[in-house]
């Protein structure tokens, strides 16, 4: 059930990334990407499921591309 | 013997009286239809036949002999027979087996052609017949030929009807002979005039007449850099008062750019989307934009410079007060160069040049460097990414060099001295922290170049990698960060691009 919720959770960032269409709402996703795996951190401990270990990897990755695919945000100067 | 003759001659003129009734009754049934040629060869009093029949006695007397002799008559032989037969109408011969079938269709159809012009009247005139090919081959139909002479002659003892003048083929006008020389040249060619062709209809669109606008700031407007002492913005009576004619949106345009210079410390920056979205007029269209500004440029309110293709740079008419405000200004001698950039209305007014430009060369003679300014002029990146920035809200008012991570070694951020930013204008003579803006500057415009260089797309790949690279090499959060996120991507663009790094910039500068 819990495996269910978090998987719920990370299916939600995974769906909501393919509307994202600015690097202000990719920056939302990223943080309940953040709190998701906090949250699974603290449920599990070092004892993750592969599930969502994996589930994790793969939003993770979807994460970054998108980001590489948002506008490039300023440099520096 | 002379009975005889007498009666022969007798039977044979009324033989003769009846033929030519019968004829008569035949014609009239025909009405205005011509006889045949064969009726009216037979109707037609043959001056030979009769000569003949004149001549020779009818019974002939070998026939008679014969008839006597023989009751058989030989028919082959006997061409007075043959000769009678002829003379014999249709309906009164008989047909006979060993005769040429009389062929009446292909006859009575020519006939019918012939005989009925007037049917033929009805059909439309031709047009595509050939004369030469079209007119009936008179000489190979004699019927026709007997014919025509047995009307004229019928004309010419009846009605002497007005002759009617031979129908001339109409002439083709492809085949019309082409008129004599010198019909030509003694008529002027008469060309009716040509037929109004539909000529395209062509909306000349009106060149758009410039609207005078009477300008409200005669003086010429400097690039400064200020800083407000009492941190409130003040607008000198008067000005406010000059400013108030002005129409809703370019009043709202003015005060915005006002307001954001105020905010920035300078009043000139560089044209684009950032602008729009800084000064709170996002929504306002692009164009409109443009129009806006450009009408407080005839105003003299602002100057619009074109310092590239596709970089703009604008300077706002900032009401000095000496009293509440500072300039910043580091204008150098040698700035010769950079003055044909500045707008030609400037340098039309040069000679009146009012305190506002004479108290920068007044700082410029006591060399110091006023603090507090950590703004910087924002280079080619600003817009090459306006449309992008637009679409990210939470760069909504981004405060120009705050918070802004060092690219490398960074020294420690005081009241250090504000560089002009301006592109085309040379930084010497800085400190540190001038040289890292200027050097800052300088890695933006490497980057803009190598973006141009290797092109749209690849660029954005290589944005992807380095978005890829920075996720594996500082995690995730940094993505999220954007500050450090900004940092970590200049550092990937200056190692991918091989820009030079700060020290060896400083030694390259001099």
């Amino acid at each position: 059930m819990d495996i269910r919720i978090f998987m719920k959770s990370l299916n939600d960032i995974d769906i909501k990334l393919m509307l994202c269409k600015s690097n202000f709402q990719w920056k939302l996703l990223a943080e309940k990407y953040d709190e998701a795996e906090r949250k699974i951190q603290e449920f599990y401990g070092a004892k993750i499921p592969n599930e969502l270990t994996d589930a994790l990897g793969r939003v993770r990755l979807q994460l970054v591309e998108k980001k590489g695919h948002l506008p490039p945000e300023d440099i520096l100067v | 013997m002379g009975i005889l003759k007498a009666i022969s001659e007798a039977v044979k003129e009324k033989a003769k009286e009846e033929i030519i009734r019968y004829l008569k009754k035949v014609a009239d049934e025909n009405g205005s239809r011509p006889p045949h040629p064969r009726d009216r060869q037979s109707e037609r009093p043959d001056r030979h036949a009769e000569s003949r029949r004149e001549e020779r006695p009818y019974p002939p007397k070998e026939r008679q002999e014969r008839t006597d002799r023989n009751d058989r008559p030989d028919r082959n032989n006997d061409r007075y027979d043959r000769q009678d037969r002829q003379d014999q109408t249709r309906s009164d011969r008989r047909p006979d087996q060993f005769e040429r079938p009389p062929h009446r269709d292909r006859l009575d159809h020519a006939d019918r052609n012939d005989r009925q012009p007037e049917r033929s009247d009805h059909r439309p005139p031709r047009t595509d017949r050939n004369d030469r090919y079209d007119a009936p081959p008179q000489e190979h139909r004699s019927w026709d030929r007997d014919r025509e002479r047995e009307k004229e002659r019928q004309q010419q003892h009846h009605q002497p009807v007005a002759q009617r003048p031979a129908p001339q083929p109409e002439p083709r006008p492809d085949m019309r002979p082409p008129a004599p020389v010198e019909q030509k040249k003694a008529e002027p060619p008469v060309t009716p005039p040509p037929a109004p062709a539909p000529q395209p209809v062509i909306v000349k669109s009106q060149p758009v007449k410039e609207e005078w606008i009477a300008p409200i700031i005669e003086e010429p407007i400097e690039k400064i850099q200020v800083t407000v002492i009492t941190q409130d913005i003040v607008i000198p009576h008067e000005f406010a008062r000059t400013l108030q004619p002005l129409p809703l949106n370019e009043y709202t345009l003015y005060i915005k750019l006002l307001l954001y210079s105020f905010s920035i410390h300078k009043n000139y920056g560089y044209l684009g989307a950032g602008l729009k979205k800084s000064v709170g007029l996002d929504e306002l269209a692009q164009d409109e934009f443009s129009r806006l500004l450009d009408r407080l440029c005839k105003r003299g309110l602002a100057v619009v410079e074109k310092i590239s293709e596709y970089q703009s740079t604008y300077a706002l008419y900032l009401p000095f007060d000496p009293e509440t405000m500072k300039k910043v200004d580091e204008k150098k001698k040698d700035e010769p160069e950079a003055e044909p950039e500045k707008a030609p209305r400037a340098k039309e007014k040069e000679p009146a040049r009012p305190e506002m430009q004479k108290q920068p060369d007044r700082q410029q003679q006591e060399g110091r460097p006023r603090g507090g300014k950590k703004e910087e002029p924002k280079k080619g990146k600003d817009t090459g990414r306006d449309a992008k920035k637009a679409k990210e809200p939470e760069k909504k008012q981004p405060p120009k060099g705050r918070g802004r991570p060092p690219v490398k070694e960074r020294p420690a951020p005081a009241e250090e001295p504000v560089e002009e930013m301006i592109p085309g204008r040379t930084a010497i003579h800085l400190d540190d922290d001038g040289l890292m803006k200027a050097y800052r500057t300088f890695v933006s415009m490497e980057i803009d170049k190598a973006k141009m260089r290797v092109g749209r797309s690849n660029f954005d790949k290589i944005y992807m990698e380095a978005v890829k690279y920075i996720d594996k090499k500082h995690g995730f959060k940094v993505l999220s960060d954007q500050e450090r996120f900004r940092e970590y991507l200049t550092q990937y663009y200056i190692s991918a691009f091989d820009i030079p790094d700060f020290e060896a910039w400083k030694k390259a500068k001099g």
